[in-house]
């Protein structure tokens, strides 16, 4: 019976593995430098490394058939696979451009380990996009623009400028970078941010037709008098918490927004 | 007694060192002469705020030095004395001269070094000034270059900046516009947009805002600009609203907005 067992172990095994073949991809980087990935669909996951090289993980994703051997693949957008894992990978002085670059790199998944230092901007404003984007353990700056998916940052220290126009801002902040400002920007979504409760900063919320919930104590500076004249009843709300410090801004147009600590 | 005399005596006269007559001869001159009177008072004033300084001791070696130097003038003075005719005042002893010329140098290097005390502080408070308008265009260099910088939260940080810290002159008021036309990330643009707001008096600011708006596809800026425009009752406005309702391509939230908007506009 054990040998049965195990054998089966082995064949269910050796069955996940032939379905999900898994294979990475490493990139130098230069100190200091960005990463700027676009005309990207796949799912796109995001964390920090020691290293000093990027590292992109893909799963989902197929190996050119042996057929294709010493063929090249084209793709429409122009993009040319140099790296085995359906993206164009360039170096533009300082910037590491990323870009899809076959129809396979469309729905596969794909996770960045990131050198410490290198900031990230993802510019995933195609309509065909449909996964959120998740964020864990990072503490460069994240420039993100997004169409119709949300975003999902846990343990961020910031700068993080987010624009998005469908989908929801979840973030679950670490020790928040007193450097540079947050910016955080969702039409039609929810923001729904976490705090350490001793963060000092200066915070600005508007939204137009939702709410805004909180339990920190906020020090309000002014409560805009252009509130009602603002149309559809918008409200905007301008205050400290812990004294003051960084700049956050967080603006919805349709939807509600939540501040919590912890 | 002519002025030039008086003048030359005055210290004398009013240390009263000086015989009784002469004395009597400056007072009715006093009574008479007004500049003569404002300098007696000047100096009075002077010897005056000059007992309030402590006297310097010169060391021995300057002692010598002076005393040599003194014969020295003494010996020259003999010889040109010779040649000077009396005058009232000059069958006096040669020493008397040289009082005065000893009062004199001393009145000029005190009311030289009280000058110039007074000169630092000017002088300081107009360094302190220099070097705040220097300090404040380093600032504002800074702060514009950084709106240059390759990531987005250290152009917002700039914005913020302008906003919050520089003045508004045209250099300041012509680089957030710049930064509101065509900088690379939205969120550095509203922000520059909502620093704009306080200058919405001006032509130019509005007809950025018009420009803007008439090409711009991004929903998060086409709204804030709707909002501004609508609260500014600016009325060039109304017409691209309508062309925003009419644009198929346009998202439900900003339609909204616009509906919003041009049911306020009067």
């Amino acid at each position: 019976m054990k040998k049965i067992g195990s054998f089966i172990i082995t064949a269910i095994l050796a069955l996940g593995i032939s379905a999900c073949y898994a294979q990475d991809f490493k990139y130098d980087v230069k100190q200091s430098g960005q990463i700027f990935i676009k005309n990207m669909t796949g799912r796109i996951s995001i964390e920090e490394t020691t290293g000093s090289q990027l590292i992109i993980e893909t799963s989902r994703f197929e190996k050119k058939p042996e057929r294709a051997d010493g063929l090249k693949s084209l793709y429409g957008s122009g993009a040319e696979d140099n790296t085995g894992i359906g993206l164009e990978v360039n170096t533009n002085g300082n910037v590491i451009e990323i870009a899809g670059a076959s129809k396979q790199s469309e729905d596969a998944y794909y996770t960045f380990k990131v050198p410490k230092g290198i900031n990230v901007k993802i510019d995933y404003r195609s309509p065909f996009a449909s996964d959120d984007i998740k964020v864990k353990n990072f503490s460069s700056e994240l420039e993100v623009s997004v169409l119709n998916p949300g975003i999902d940052l846990e343990n961020v220290t910031g700068p993080v400028i987010l624009n998005l126009t469908n989908g929801d801002i979840n973030i679950d902040f670490g020790t928040i970078n007193q450097q540079a400002p947050i910016s955080l920007h969702a039409t039609n979504g929810i923001i729904d941010i976490t705090l350490p409760s001793n963060t000092p900063a200066n915070i600005s919320m508007s939204t137009i037709n939702g709410e805004i919930f909180t339990n920190f104590d906020i020090d309000f500076e002014t409560k805009s008098k252009d509130g009602l004249s603002y149309i559809g009843g918008g409200q905007k709300i301008v205050g400290k918490i812990n004294g003051g410090g960084v700049n956050i801004n967080l603006k919805t147009i349709n939807d509600n927004i939540y501040l919590r600590k912890k | 007694m002519e002025c030039k005399n008086i003048q030359n005596v005055l210290i004398d006269f009013i240390e009263e060192n000086i015989s009784a007559d002469i004395k009597i001869q400056i007072e009715e001159h006093l009574l008479t002469c007004k500049t003569c009177r404002t300098e007696h008072k000047q100096t009075r004033q002077l010897l005056d705020d000059m007992q309030i300084f402590e006297d310097e001791q010169p060391d021995e070696q300057l002692k010598v030095d002076f005393y040599t130097m003194l014969e020295v003038e003494k010996e020259q003075l003999n010889t040109s004395l010779k040649n000077i005719k009396s005058s009232a005042n000059q069958n006096k002893d040669y020493r008397n001269y040289l009082k005065y010329a000893a009062s004199i140098i001393v009145l000029l290097s005190l009311g030289f070094f009280l000058g110039q005390s007074l000169q630092i502080k000017s002088y300081q408070s107009a360094e302190i000034a220099a070097l705040r308008s220097e300090i404040y265009s380093i600032q504002q260099t800074a702060t514009m270059a950084s709106l240059r910088q390759p990531t987005a939260s250290q152009r917002l940080n700039a914005v913020n900046v302008i906003n919050e810290q520089l003045r508004s002159d045209d250099k300041t008021i012509n680089t957030l516009v710049n930064t509101f036309r065509s900088d690379d990330n939205i969120n550095v643009r509203m922000a520059a947009a909502n620093a704009l707001v306080k200058y919405s008096e001006s032509e130019e600011i509005r007809d950025a805002f018009i420009e803007v708006l008439e090409k711009e596809e991004d929903p998060a800026l086409q709204i804030t600009l709707i909002n501004l425009l609508t609260q500014m009752q600016e009325s060039r406005a109304k017409k691209i609203f309508q062309e925003i309702l009419n644009n198929d391509n346009t998202i439900p939230v900003v339609k909204e907005q616009v509906q919003e908007g041009l049911k306020v506009f009067i």
